[in-house]
């Protein structure tokens, strides 16, 4: 039956702090562990496949015959992060996907057309809705809470984390899993390079996402950090972005001054990083500066692993050597707070502050 | 107390019309939409379907854009229908920049990227832009044209992305990370879903019949809506005149099966039960139910399941408006949204048309537009007739068991 | 029809991706649907589509569905009467 709590506006609860409580990934690194800390490994390929785990180990094969990879990713995260945080059942669950089940969409519309609008499988079909991923993870565990997904590009998972924080600000939930996840097939990365999105001399590869996180309301041992604050704004102007930042800041209790590092989602290729340059150059530029996607690779969720990166980082209480950026002025003295920035088309952004405990 | 939201512009294009009044005329009239496929190409044009009675073409011209093969018709039509919104709104220029932005699709670019697909194999960067036009870029560009909002978003949850994306809007207000939010959804037909549809074999070779014992399945639709959210503050400082309020909402899965819903209608249950619950209202309260009630046997059955839980003995009048457009899939809830507000504005009940015989344990639908008039087999479900609609429930069940409901009220109520 | 028998069991298995059963396994007079092989749905639509593109039989009602997928041996015999490919 069902084990939805009704909501209410609960003043005592929204005035409680919200913690990333685990985080998990399945990516280009080792899946599922934090060995990219001290032994990352680095590629040369354009386009970089991520490494699978046993996933035999988490699901029966009469379970997962219907699931394309990307969907089996998402519940193996996911299931471990249940795991990891004891919560059964969420009071929600929030996706962000930039192209859903690539896979099952592509040879479903491949089929399509070659088989002139005849004899196409369903399967594939019920997998290209891109809330297909969503709803997998509440069917497999019987989760009846709130659920949505969002497909904005490069967006999808700072939104799917955005609805997590308002909900749990507003009291209606206390508990959410969010993920970000997206997959990629050779056709397809194919047009994502003739239009420049990856595959560019001296970029970071196009790699997978599967990353999924558990926020909570209540504290617990063994928790990752503090999501101290989100905030997405429309605007390339640097003035209003700075505001932005000041007043997230502010409503955190600090200022920035109080940030210890700056973590950018930097992709090797200079039409696109020279956004995150003129910022952090401009805001913060005596902080010590870290990026992801040399690890991880870019894709349209791939925000999801600076905020994995970040909060693991701060539950160890240090930045591991591989997550320095090059241009960075300093190293951390003492590990804090970390924000991370996070933007699209040199206007849509995404700040992300993290707190330790 | 929990700061009332309300709707200030309400902008709609469907296969009854383009805008509200045109809408409201084919309600009134129980004129369908739902006809011979006219504008997508496809080997089963015998299908019926719910089409905007506009090529691309003349939607060009009525955006005043020059014609161009690479705009999709999801975003041609998210612009007709958002223009009437912010028009009415009157939220244009400055005011934009305080205004969110939440629009809903899952077809995004697909019906421009099917039609090129022979040639993509070896195009070039413009086709492949063409291409690669997926959900988000779709929001974008149906932005574009107005100005800047302060934050733009794309909700895929398929058939209740909509109503989501209100959902999403109206936390947003009650978070207070904006005073304005402008949400909605806009899908076109596509070769895509069309045949995807298709092969899950629920699509009816007639028009569609909501709740009818005889049923056989969907028809396909495609339009845009949208609404404009605000406080009570933003409504107070701009001076604009709401058209009803957004009273409650709910979100729940059925966690089910990813095409099927639960024979005990499970979400369904859950979301209307926590929408009823957030507006403050008990069953009784509700005059109206605008179902999903797509015509397929899996979902009437279910969802008849879910609203007799709901109100036991007493359901009120219920119908779906689906019979008048096809499913409109992720536009289908902020679409069947305004024809609530359409319906409350004007005290009359949309029909569910093309019902003739009763399905076994079945909600019994309405079809008849006068709230005091009950025709005999809708008398079994309702205590008294209603004489004043107050207050409407609106339901969007998607794929996935991506279960949503609103609630929307008269402003006094 | 022996023949026709282990190749449409083989033509399951790839079609419904059921990575960990052999043709052996399958019982070719047991109930493919609600136990054995646990086949919901969508699986019966596959094998609509199955059907139709391997042995050019077009089932237009998705519950006749129910008495030619009985078993495997049902199934066989229903295309052996019906296949136009």
């Amino acid at each position: 039956m069902s084990n939805l709590k009704i909501p209410k506006c609960d003043i005592e609860m929204s005035n409680l702090k919200i913690y990333i409580q685990a985080a998990q990934q399945i990516s280009i690194q080792q899946p599922l562990s934090e060995s990219w800390m001290m032994e990352p490994v680095f590629y040369d390929e354009p386009l970089v496949k991520a490494i699978n785990p046993s996933f035999r180990d988490f699901m029966a094969a009469n379970e997962a015959r219907r699931m394309g990879n990307v969907m089996k990713r998402a519940l193996v995260t996911a299931l471990q992060v249940l795991r990891d945080s004891r919560v059964e059942h969420p009071d929600a669950m929030m996706t962000g996907t930039g192209l859903g089940c690539l896979d099952s969409t592509e040879k479903f519309l491949n089929a399509m057309v070659e088989n002139g609008e005849q004899t196409l499988s369903p399967t594939h079909f019920m997998q290209s809705t891109h809330n297909t991923i969503g709803s997998a993870l509440a069917i497999y565990t019987n989760t009846h809470g709130y659920n949505t997904t969002y497909s904005h590009s490069s967006m999808s998972f700072d939104l799917a984390l955005l609805d997590a924080w308002m909900q749990m600000k507003i009291g209606k939930i206390e508990s959410a899993l969010v993920g970000g996840h997206d997959e990629m097939v050779d056709s397809y990365f194919e047009l994502l390079k003739k239009i420049g999105y990856v595959g560019a001399e001296g970029m970071v590869p196009c790699g997978e996402v599967a990353v999924s996180m558990m926020l909570n309301r209540r504290m617990s041992s063994g928790q990752l950090c503090e999501l101290a604050g989100i905030t997405l704004y429309n605007t390339s102007s640097l003035d209003e972005l700075k505001s932005n930042v000041e007043d997230m800041l502010k409503e955190a209790g600090m200022t920035v001054g109080d940030i210890s590092a700056v973590m950018t989602g930097v992709n090797g290729n200079p039409w696109h990083d020279h956004y995150y340059q003129a910022v952090t150059n401009e805001l913060f530029a005596d902080v010590p500066l870290l990026h992801y996607k040399h690890l991880f690779g870019e894709n349209f969720t791939a925000s999801a692993f600076g905020v994995y990166a970040a909060a693991h980082c701060l539950k160890k209480g240090s930045v591991p050597s591989c997550l320095y950026d090059a241009g960075t002025p300093r190293t951390c003295d003492t590990l804090r707070t970390i924000l991370i920035l996070n933007q699209m088309n040199g206007s849509e952004n995404s700040l992300v502050l993290l707190r330790k405990v | 107390m929990v700061e009332p939201i309300f709707v200030t512009g309400a902008g709609i294009v469907s296969a009854i019309g383009v805008g509200k009044a045109e809408t409201l005329a084919s309600l009134k009239a129980s004129k369908t939409g739902i006809g011979p496929m006219k504008y997508l190409s496809s080997i089963h044009s015998d299908l019926p379907v719910g089409e905007v009675k506009l090529s691309n073409a003349e939607m060009m011209q009525m955006l005043n854009v020059a014609d161009d093969s690479q705009l999709s018709r999801t975003v041609l039509m998210g612009r007709i229908a958002l223009r009437e919104a912010l028009d009415e709104a009157r939220l244009t220029g400055d005011q934009l920049r305080r205004a969110a932005f939440i629009s809903a699709t899952t077809v995004g670019g697909m019906d421009r990227r099917e039609l090129f697909y022979a040639q993509e194999k070896d195009c070039d960067a413009l086709h492949a832009a063409i291409a690669t036009q997926g959900c988000g870029s779709s929001t974008e560009r149906i932005a574009e044209p107005f100005g800047s909002f302060a934050m733009l978003s794309t909700v895929s949850t398929a058939c209740s992305s909509a109503t989501n994306a209100i959902v999403t809007g109206a936390n947003m207000l009650r978070c207070g990370l904006t005073d304005i939010v402008v949400v909605g959804g806009s899908e076109c037909l596509s070769m895509f879903h069309l045949n995807g549809f298709n092969t899950l074999m629920i699509l009816d070779s007639q028009q569609c019949r909501p709740f009818d014992r005889d049923r056989a399945g969907l028809n396909l639709g495609e339009g845009a809506a949208y609404l404009v959210l605000e406080t009570k503050r933003s409504v107070r400082r701009r001076s604009v005149k709401p058209l009803c309020r957004l009273s409650g909402y709910g979100n729940a899965c059925d966690a089910f099966h990813q095409t099927a819903s639960s024979p005990d209608g499970e979400g369904a249950y859950l979301a209307m039960q926590e929408a009823l619950h957030e507006a403050g209202l008990m069953p009784g309260d509700i005059q109206y139910i605008n179902a999903h009630g797509t015509g397929t046997p899996n979902n009437d059955e279910s969802e008849s399941r879910a609203i007799k839980r709901v109100f036991g003995d007493h359901v009120p009048p219920v119908s779906s408006t689906k019979s008048f457009t096809g499913h409109t899939t992720s536009a289908s809830g902020s679409i069947e949204a305004i024809f609530c507000i359409l319906a409350m504005q004007h005290q009359f009940l949309p029909q569910n048309l093309n019902w003739h015989t009763p399905m076994d344990e079945g909600i019994i639908p309405v079809i008849s537009q006068q709230t005091e008039h009950v025709c005999e087999a809708s008398a079994k479900n309702i205590d008294a007739p209603a004489k004043v609609i107050r207050h409407i429930l609106s339901n969007a069940f998607g794929f996935g068991g991506n279960d949503s409901s609103l609630v929307l009220s008269k402003c006094d109520a | 029809m022996e023949e026709l028998v282990l190749e449409l069991k083989k033509e399951i298995i790839e079609a419904l991706n059921l990575e960990d059963v052999t043709p052996e396994e399958i019982d070719a007079d047991a109930p493919l649907f609600g136990s054995g092989l646990g086949l919901d749905s969508i699986d019966a639509l596959e094998l609509i589509v199955l059907i139709e593109k391997k042995y050019g039989i077009k089932l237009k009602d998705p519950s006749a569905g129910k008495a030619v997928f009985k078993s495997v041996n049902v199934m066989a015999k229903f295309i052996a009467e019906n296949r136009t490919k």
